[in-house]
């Protein structure tokens, strides 16, 4: 105990830079900046978190007067859990395989179930963080408008600190278990990423399978809603086959019976189970994906005079040097892959291939065409600005510069000039974009069959509109890049340029928004309305790229005072 | 080649000095050894000139060009090469070489020629189509190196440069200074091996606190404490004053 206290400790304060919130820190004019910037941030998210509230609000009413209050807090346990668990699959990776901590701590005399604990602690701080922020509401709306007691507050702040342990005990599993068989030859990274996404896609489509298998409701048969009004369980018993736990902490809170408070039992001991599963496969595996895991396979085989000449024959003009060094660096890192790249997969995968395998679409494939023919202008708009916010939540162009980290000293000593950086670093994300685009379209029209319009308007505003997002996230991350990071997760994710270029991203695609409905609102033509937003996009869009042109110019002398 | 010019930076709003008003100059065809203590202020120098941290006041002239003023043209005259070679892990090396040649602009022919005779020189040929990840200490320092010099800089900038090389490399990277000097490219390097400054420079110069507390040739050097001296006796003199 004491040796995983020692540990987490350390790893808190590094993993955290706890020293570096002090308020003596903040003293210095030049940090003052990061709480202003922190509670800019924040405030820019509030109008999406209050949607976000009301939407739960709504959704729990809705519950409620079907009978089925339970199913609310089971539903949003099973959401969160996957995502916990989608997203947990990468930050294990990070933190137990590509730390700069973990070198430090294998060659200390610490027991190696002792430095898993401590890291799995970590993270779950990590969690809390997050899931609180996302989790408080949903029970307080939901206590609020049951009326519940206290026992039901009390029960609902112990649920709050066990939620994320299974799914992360299970990510943390399935990695260690990548990790240490897939510690083979020389394509170790690729084998690993490719692995990870196998793993997804199974336990995603084995809830899919058990879904549709379990969960068949037709909607149309006459005694659904009686059923559904009779038994308040009906729905979450029917989830239960897909997340027994979603079940037991929904049954649990509704807190009818013994068998309510049976339940939660079963619920903690079930997340007590997955965390000793964890801890033993920890014990077992986690030194044999370590040991040796980070190990690059040297070949040492001499290029022939062929193979040689081929390689150094192809002369590229510097920008594109500076975009296929980018690129190279994001597909062949891991951690960069899955944080930028493989959401470009996953979002389509999301919002369109799994609806599309779990529900039923016959019937409402007429609904939807019904839908889309008469509101195409408007649908078209809106898939611009659906992809410009994804466009805006896709961490590449604002960490261009911190993922070079302690590399950056190359980019600013070479004889580039500010408008080949500009290109060479924009290309990476607009490419993932334009893929984001295609993806995503060929998706839609396989549940609607799309016109040409939907193309030109939703995909080329989407595209474009991405333009003055990835210029604006370059300009935040030049600011103040992260480059002392021994975690490369901490250059993606634990980056706050991150947030700030999503609220900016998401400023630009509002300002966009409004303009095009006060314009629709007009009645002007939607080509003319087009036409407008596109100006509107090309003028930011040099606006921005004219500013970064000092900027960078400025910030490569500056970064290190 | 370089002139160094009333060169100040300091640190902590002023009240830490890391180089208190220097001035030097390289001239075109020699070596320049740059010495001083830990925490003297070479690295911040080299800093400087390279376009990695800007000065409070002073110039910096590469070639005539002013760095602050002209800083693509005034990187284009030179090659760094830092004491901690950190580079693109996930490249290969001969990836991160065809980089630094294409942003350096050097064309096919000569890209050729020169990689392959440094890769030979250095020893790295075997490993040039592995990732960086996989090299040593020493490689890495080797690549870099590499690829410091497949442009030919007129002006030759290192940091440190024999820390982790392997002797042959040492020697090798010794001859290869002294014959850009012949052909009238100038090197400027810091080190702390004084016996290397010693052997291999035409003029040094010895910074302390922020301050140049000498410079000139050995001779000179030798002059300003009025017996014949190696370089370590009169560098342990000089700073310790």
């Amino acid at each position: 105990m004491r040796e995983i206290i020692a540990l987490t400790k350390i790893s808190l304060i590094n993993g955290f830079n706890l020293h570096g919130l002090s308020f003596k820190n903040l003293k210095q004019i030049k940090q003052i900046w990061k709480p202003i910037i922190f509670i800019f941030v924040i405030a820019a998210l509030i109008p999406a978190y209050l949607l976000y509230l009301n939407f739960l609000e709504t959704v729990n009413v809705s519950f409620i007067k079907l009978n089925q209050s339970g199913y609310f807090i089971a539903l949003s346990y099973n959401v969160i859990s996957l995502l916990i668990f989608i997203f947990g699959l990468t930050y294990i990776m990070a933190y137990f395989y590509f730390s700069r901590e973990t070198e430090i701590f294998l060659p200390l005399p610490v027991k190696q179930r002792n430095i898993v604990i401590s890291k799995f602690i970590v993270i779950l701080v990590y969690e809390y963080i997050i899931d609180f922020i996302f989790l408080i509401p949903v029970f307080l709306i939901n206590g609020i408008n049951t009326g519940a007691n206290v026992a039901y507050y009390i029960m609902s702040l112990i649920s709050l600190l066990i939620i994320p342990i299974a799914p992360l005990a299970l990510s943390a599993i399935v990695m260690m278990l990548i990790m240490k068989y897939t510690n083979i030859g020389g394509k170790k990274d690729l084998i690993r990423v490719i692995s990870m996404f196998l793993s997804l896609f199974i336990i995603l489509g084995i809830q899919i399978i058990i879904q549709k298998q379990f969960t068949n409701i037709d909607v149309g048969q006459e005694d659904f809603f009686l059923k559904l009004l009779t038994d308040n369980k009906m729905l979450i018993n029917k989830l239960g086959y897909t997340n027994p736990l979603a079940k037991w902490l929904g049954t649990s809170l509704m807190l009818e019976n013994v068998g309510s408070v049976i339940n939660f039992i079963i619920f903690i001991l079930a997340n007590i189970l997955f965390f000793g599963l964890f801890v033993f496969t920890g014990e077992k595996v986690y030194l044999g994906g370590i040991i040796g895991g980070n190990e690059v396979i040297s070949k040492k085989k001499q290029l022939t005079k062929n193979e040689f000449d081929k390689k150094v024959s192809k002369i590229n003009k510097p920008y594109m040097s500076i975009f296929k060094t980018d690129w190279t660096i994001l597909i062949k890192t891991p951690i960069y892959l899955l944080n930028c790249v493989s959401t470009v997969i996953l979002i389509p995968f999301i919002l369109i291939i799994m609806p599309i395998i779990v529900g039923d679409f016959s019937s409402s494939l007429g609904a939807l065409k019904e839908l889309y023919e008469p509101n195409i202008q408007y649908i078209n708009y809106g898939i611009a600005g659906v992809l410009m916010l994804f466009g805006a939540m896709n961490p590449t162009a604002v960490t261009t510069f911190s993922r070079e980290g302690r590399y950056l000293w190359l980019s600013r000593i070479i004889p580039v000039s500010p408008k080949d950086q500009i290109i060479g670093r924009s290309l990476s994300p607009l490419i993932l974009q334009a893929l984001l685009v295609i993806i995503l379209l060929v998706g839609i029209n396989f549940i609607v069959p799309i016109e040409v319009s939907t193309i030109i308007i939703g995909g080329g505003l989407g595209l474009a509109g991405s333009v003055p997002i990835i210029l604006s996230g370059i300009l935040i991350d030049i600011q103040k890049p992260k480059l002392k990071w021994t975690n490369p997760q901490r250059a993606v994710k634990q980056n706050l340029n991150v947030l700030v270029a999503m609220a900016v991203g998401l400023l630009i695609t509002l300002i966009l928004g409004l303009v095009t409905y006060f314009m629709f609102n007009s009645n002007l033509n939607y080509i003319i309305i087009a036409v407008v937003n596109l100006i509107i996009i090309t003028v930011l869009s040099i606006i921005l790229y004219r500013i970064l042109l000092t900027r960078i110019e400025k910030r490569f002398v500056e970064i290190e005072d | 080649m370089l002139k160094i010019q009333n060169l100040s930076k300091t640190y902590s709003n002023g009240s830490i000095k890391a180089v208190d008003n220097i001035n030097f100059e390289v001239r075109p065809g020699e070596i320049f050894g740059f010495l001083g203590p830990n925490g003297a202020g070479k690295t911040t120098t080299i800093k400087m000139i390279v376009g990695l941290l800007r000065p409070d006041s002073g110039k910096i002239l590469i070639k005539d060009i002013d760095n602050q003023e002209e800083m693509i043209e005034a990187k284009k005259q030179i090659s760094y090469v830092p004491d901690n070679p950190e580079v693109f892990e996930k490249l290969k090396g001969i990836e991160y070489l065809n980089f630094i040649a294409d942003v350096y602009g050097v064309n096919a022919e000569d890209r050729k020629e020169r990689i392959n005779h440094y890769l030979e020189v250095f020893s790295l040929d075997k490993a040039v189509n592995d990732l960086i990840s996989s090299y040593s200490h020493g490689m890495k320092q080797k690549i870099v190196l590499i690829g410091a010099l497949i442009h030919e800089p007129d002006l030759f900038i290192l940091d440190e440069p024999m820390v982790g090389l392997d002797p042959k490399s040492s020697f090798n990277l010794k001859e290869i200074m002294r014959k850009r000097c012949s052909e009238g490219k100038s090197v400027f390097f810091s080190t702390h091996v004084l016996e290397v400054a010693e052997k291999l420079c035409d003029r040094i110069a010895i910074i302390n606190k922020g301050k140049i507390i000498a410079q000139g040739t050995m001779e000179q050097l030798r002059a300003l404490e009025g017996q014949e001296q190696s370089l370590e006796q009169i560098f342990l003199e000089l700073t310790e004053q």
